[in-house]
């Protein structure tokens, strides 16, 4: 029944994004010039051309930058978002740190990560995590922040130490953010891994849509991005169905 | 139970003392109501023995235990909790706010028992028993497994009298805890709070801007006439146990309760 109704929800939409592909697919055609604009229809051939190499070699390797840069920025932006709501000196000494480091062009930036860490798994990560850790800390410290006074202060009347404080009442007030942030995370991870894939790399999708680009083959761009936008929406699609299972008071 | 003795307290932004030199005392088993006109400082004497402020001078006891003023050990929120003091904190009392703050992503059982496992030293099934047996006296029989979304605000403020009395203190603080629900079930809860007292007789200190609700449930007020705070005045409410919303209309009560109005409108018009 629920289900029932998110998709009568979701059909506008699916409508539109059929109108938009009918549109591109007649544009395309009109142009007839598939190294600038392949149709829609032309890139799908691409993908089962090469479904081959880019589902064992490229998916995987851009999944693992991913999932290793999403890790970290998890960690690290949950440590920073932890020691900023602990302690009020590292609240002041880095919340400007952390804004600032989203003034940084991650992207001209990259090319020095490739001379620092080569072609290795490091460079992408680097550039995955500059990118994503940014809104898990501060969306995690907003929720620090939004714990209501008054639980806290009931939780130091009913004789909670800080440990207790941070277990029973931080933490799952915060859960709601956390899921939040995650959501924002994970598209851009995965256009992180990309970026510095298409800067530096032997394999992976931003790597092989790089490498069709230099060969004039315009579907053989699209098919590795297309693949990356699936998968990007998969894993959403994932921290979604994980929140709904863990946060079920998020309206109260 | 409960002994305030000459204690100041003036917030950082004032200029003057809100409680001067206060102080009262609370017997043991008391059903006791603070009223005065708000913003008053009622509610600060509440802050004061929950330990969410410190006072600047005097001492306040609970149980014959110190627990502000010179000689006191443990935490107090704020500058010291969190920061070098990190001596073992420790419910003094049973808080009940005005809001319920049940916390949502526990289910109603699982708010019952966050008092004592904060405490710690009782068993998951232990727990279990006296939070079944707290909903069952509440009147909440078959809730435990419910979000507190789930039930009417009524319903909300008895589940967090059950926390409050799972805290296991013998002095219950109840700050306006009606405050937010409407007049019927307001009314329905005060002689539904009077049976609870008579059942448990622990030591109760109930806050209320509302004369009526504070001579219906005590057995003595102590009335704020003016702010800064410096004295009580203490007034026994002469009715017996139990009361019922009749006993209100006797003349002696009527009378009794304008004599209170009057007090706490003196102290208005004295301000203004």
């Amino acid at each position: 029944m629920n289900s029932d109704k998110t998709n009568r929800a979701n059909l506008p939409a699916a409508i539109l994004v059929f109108a938009l592909l009918i549109l591109w697919q007649m544009l395309a055609m009109g142009m007839d010039a598939a190294y600038i604009l392949p149709t829609p229809i032309q890139v799908l051939q691409k993908l089962w051309e090469l479904r081959g190499p880019l589902f064992t070699a490229h998916l995987p390797a851009t999944m693992s930058v991913v999932a290793i840069g999403l890790i970290i920025s998890i960690v690290l932006g949950m440590a920073l978002a932890i020691l900023m709501d602990a302690s009020p000196v590292a609240e002041k000494a880095l919340y400007p740190l952390v804004i600032a480091s989203q003034t940084i062009p991650t992207t001209a930036l990259a090319p020095l990560f490739v001379l620092w860490f080569g072609y290795s798994i490091w460079s992408k990560v680097l550039v995955t995590v500059l990118m994503t850790f940014f809104p898990v800390t501060i969306t995690v410290f907003d929720g620090f922040r939004s714990v209501r006074t008054e639980m806290k202060e009931l939780m130091f009347c009913m004789g909670a130490d800080e440990r207790q404080m941070f277990m029973k009442l931080k933490l799952p007030a915060v859960l709601p953010f956390f899921f939040s942030a995650l959501k924002m995370a994970v598209p851009l991870s995965v256009i992180g891994a990309a970026i510095g894939e298409w800067l530096g790399a032997q394999s992976g999708l931003g790597y092989f849509s790089r490498r069709m680009m230099t060969q004039l083959d315009g579907a053989g761009v699209f098919a590795p991005i297309l693949l990356l936008s699936v998968a990007a929406m998969l894993l959403t699609a994932v921290v979604t169905f994980l929140e709904r299972r863990l946060v079920t008071w998020r309206n109260e | 139970m409960l002994d305030f003795e000459q204690v100041v307290f003036q917030y950082p932004v004032e200029d003057f003392s809100i409680i001067d030199h206060l102080s009262f005392h609370v017997d043991r088993g008391e059903f006791v109501s603070i009223i005065g006109a708000s913003g008053c400082g009622k509610s600060t004497i509440f802050r004061l023995i929950n330990r969410l402020l410190k006072p600047e001078s005097g001492t306040i006891r609970v149980a014959g235990k110190v627990v502000a003023g010179q000689e006191a050990g443990g935490s107090s929120y704020g500058k010291g909790f969190g920061g070098k003091n990190r001596l073992r904190n420790k419910a003094v009392c049973g808080y009940m706010p005005q809001q319920d703050l049940l916390f949502p992503w526990r289910t109603v059982e699982e708010n019952l028992c966050l008092p004592m496992e904060l405490q710690g030293g009782i068993s998951k099934e232990e727990q279990h028993r006296l939070a079944l047996k707290a909903l069952e006296d509440v009147g909440l029989t078959g809730t435990g497994d419910k979000r507190p979304s789930e039930l009417s605000g009524g319903m909300r403020q008895r589940a967090a009298f059950a926390r409050t009395l799972l805290s296991g203190s013998e002095l219950l603080l109840l700050d306006e805890p009606f405050s937010a629900l409407d007049y019927l079930t307001r009314i329905e809860m005060r002689e539904w709070l009077l049976r609870q007292w008579e059942r448990e007789r622990k030591t109760v200190l109930f806050i209320t801007h509302d004369v009526e609700e504070a001579i219906f449930l005590s057995g003595r007020i102590l009335v704020a006439e003016r702010s800064p705070i410096t004295k009580l005045t203490a007034v026994e409410i002469p009715l017996e146990l139990p009361r019922t919303i009749e006993s209100l209309g006797r003349p002696e009560i009527q009378e009794l309760k304008e004599m209170l109005i009057g007090k706490l409108r003196n102290h208005n018009t004295e301000q203004g």
